[in-house]
């Protein structure tokens, strides 16, 4: 790509960035038939008035193409590999149809330590036959998402050390340690120190929907600032929580708008006004997390959609609204086969490399999640 | 695929290091834990893709604009912009405009950062920045961070992720003119 395309490239990012700073969250709508008074995240659900139905939300039954398009690589590159998540079939979603499309040779692998599903594609230089080629891999897949409580669970003791672990951002540093033994006081029950660490954080962090960047759960940084997006906050109660020593699990995914009613009353099935085309860079994503507590299994929480300022903040503890789906769950995520780079701190967006170094995201490749629901069920 | 997951662990090239002072400016800022507005900024020593050694130090007395990026900041290729037309504005004399891949370090720092430049066309340095040291200093949690340095050594401004194009140009200004039009 020529390097003069920046210089005419700041009108078309900047309407972006206004998006953002507007409160359209960290998704970018490219495409002309999505409703602009919807939204891509539930900031916007905020504006358009749907706070309540949000937890009226049932069931969300919705198909999802997530497409890769390497479309420039690096004039040196002779081993490209690109590994897309695909999300799991669990209790809180049913994943059906799942279908890749790719013209090179692809696997389906899972990472070694939580499990993750992915596409590994790898496109080699060869001799004689010259550099890799640009190429796309496409997942498309049905996801069939419920409203979900806590999920009933057995965690042996390997499995809850798994769910203990810190990451160099994810630390228990003295202010963490400080915030949860302030906030949890004598509580040593999973479920109350969950719910006073929810509210701890709901009471010490501003959700930030200014931030288009792409962050990190520096949980020191968050401590600092008091302020930021779901990385921040999951990334503040993981640690919070573990310092308490109750597992925490990190899930990955992405949010969904809801259709706005008709005027009849009710929502859109099908057709452009429940479709939509996002694209992601690292900021784009949502997460949330669960933590153990061996009378109830995984307890949800959404503490950053909590804070949202919305009435019913609460719902979104031990519950979670279906307007989302999981693509990865846990932080520091090896790929398999094994990326050249660090570990992947989230695995919601596809990642690619050649020779071992990260390709570069908006210049040598990029990804894009369209949707289409099909059906909301709503109490 | 070989594949080394542990490679990234090498820094040899990029160690961060506390410079010695040469100014009252410069010798705080090698005491100076977080970058802060109104203090020296935290000092470094890093490498560009020929293994060439930037030390911050050397550009101070000089309005500098710092940038911290990684690969994967859709956002961060719009601020490339606003430096290569800053570039182009302003002489090295008058502004120096460093940039630090956070994600670039270990044994590929050097054909990463090539990479990097080539891709965009960087008509200025890029430093291989993976140090956690140097991510705590600079409080890089977000992506880009633009930090304004100005002649006193001192930080003017920081911005912890998107700036828009006016308030780029203006805190250059600001820093190089002084804040004049």
């Amino acid at each position: 790509m020529p390097c003069d395309w920046l210089a005419d490239t700041s009108e078309r990012i900047d309407r972006r960035a206004l998006l953002r700073a507007a409160g359209w969250g960290g998704l970018a709508v490219l495409a002309g038939d999505f409703l602009p008074a919807a939204a891509l995240d539930a900031e916007t659900l905020d504006a358009a008035g749907a706070t309540s139905d949000l937890s009226r939300l049932k069931r969300m039954d919705f198909d999802v193409t997530y497409r890769t398009r390497i479309r420039n690589l690096p004039s040196d590159a002779e081993d490209v590999h690109v590994w897309m998540p695909l999300p799991p079939s669990d209790p809180a979603q049913e994943i059906s149809d799942l279908e890749v499309r790719c013209k090179l040779p692809h696997e389906i692998t899972r990472d070694r330590v939580w499990g993750n599903r992915m596409v590994h594609v790898a496109s080699r230089g060869r001799p004689g036959r010259g550099r890799p080629k640009p190429f796309t891999v496409e997942a498309r897949y049905g996801v069939s998402r419920r409203v979900i409580g806590a999920i009933p669970a057995e965690l042996d003791d390997v499995a809850a050390r798994k769910y203990m672990q810190l990451t160099a951002r994810v630390r228990i540093t003295d202010d963490v340690a400080a915030f949860a033994a302030r906030w949890a006081g004598d509580a040593t029950e999973p479920f109350e120190v969950g719910r006073k660490i929810f509210g701890g954080i709901v009471d010490h962090l501003s959700y930030d929907k200014t931030i288009p960047g792409c962050g990190t759960g520096d949980t020191a940084w968050i401590m600092r600032h008091r302020r930021g997006k779901c990385d921040d906050y999951h990334a503040l109660f993981m640690a919070a929580m573990i310092s308490r020593g109750i597992p925490v699990r990190w899930e990955q995914g992405f949010p969904l708008p809801l259709p706005r009613r008709g005027t009849n009353g009710k929502r859109p099935e099908g057709g452009k006004a429940s479709s939509g085309r996002l694209v992601g860079d690292c900021s784009g994503a949502h997460c949330w997390a669960s933590f153990y507590d061996p009378a109830r299994g995984w307890v949800p929480v959404d503490v950053s959609e909590a804070d949202k300022g919305r009435p019913d903040g609460d719902f979104f503890f031990g519950s979670l609204t279906p307007n989302r789906f999981k693509v990865s769950e846990g932080r520091a995520v090896v790929l398999e086969p094994a990326q050249g780079g660090d570990p992947r701190p989230t695995f919601a967006f596809a990642y690619a490399e050649a020779d071992g170094i990260p390709l570069i995201y908006d210049g040598n490749y990029e990804n894009t999640i369209r949707y289409k629901i099909r059906h909301v069920e709503e109490s | 695929m070989t594949v080394d997951r542990f490679r990234s662990a090498a820094l040899v090239a990029l160690l961060l290091v506390s410079m010695p002072a040469a100014t009252p400016a410069r010798a705080e800022a090698a005491e100076a834990e977080v970058a802060e507005v109104g203090e020296p900024p935290p000092l470094f020593t890093l490498a560009d893709e020929h293994g060439k050694v930037h030390r911050l130090e050397d550009y101070l007395g000089t309005p500098t604009v710092l940038y911290f990026t990684h690969n994967m900041c859709h956002y961060c290729t719009q601020i490339i912009a606003f430096l290569k037309r800053t570039r182009g504005r302003y002489s090295e004399s008058e502004l120096s405009i460093l940039t630090v891949n956070v994600w670039a370090g270990g044994d590929n720092a050097a054909k990463f950062i090539r990479r990097y430049k080539e891709q965009y066309g960087l008509p200025f340095p890029m430093l291989a920045g993976k140090d956690p040291q140097l991510l705590r200093h600079y409080e890089v949690n977000y992506v880009p961070i633009i930090v304004f340095i100005g002649e006193d050594g001192r930080i003017h401004r920081i911005f912890h992720h998107y700036i828009l194009k006016k308030d780029f140009q203006s805190t250059v200004r600001e820093i190089v003119e002084g804040g004049q039009d």
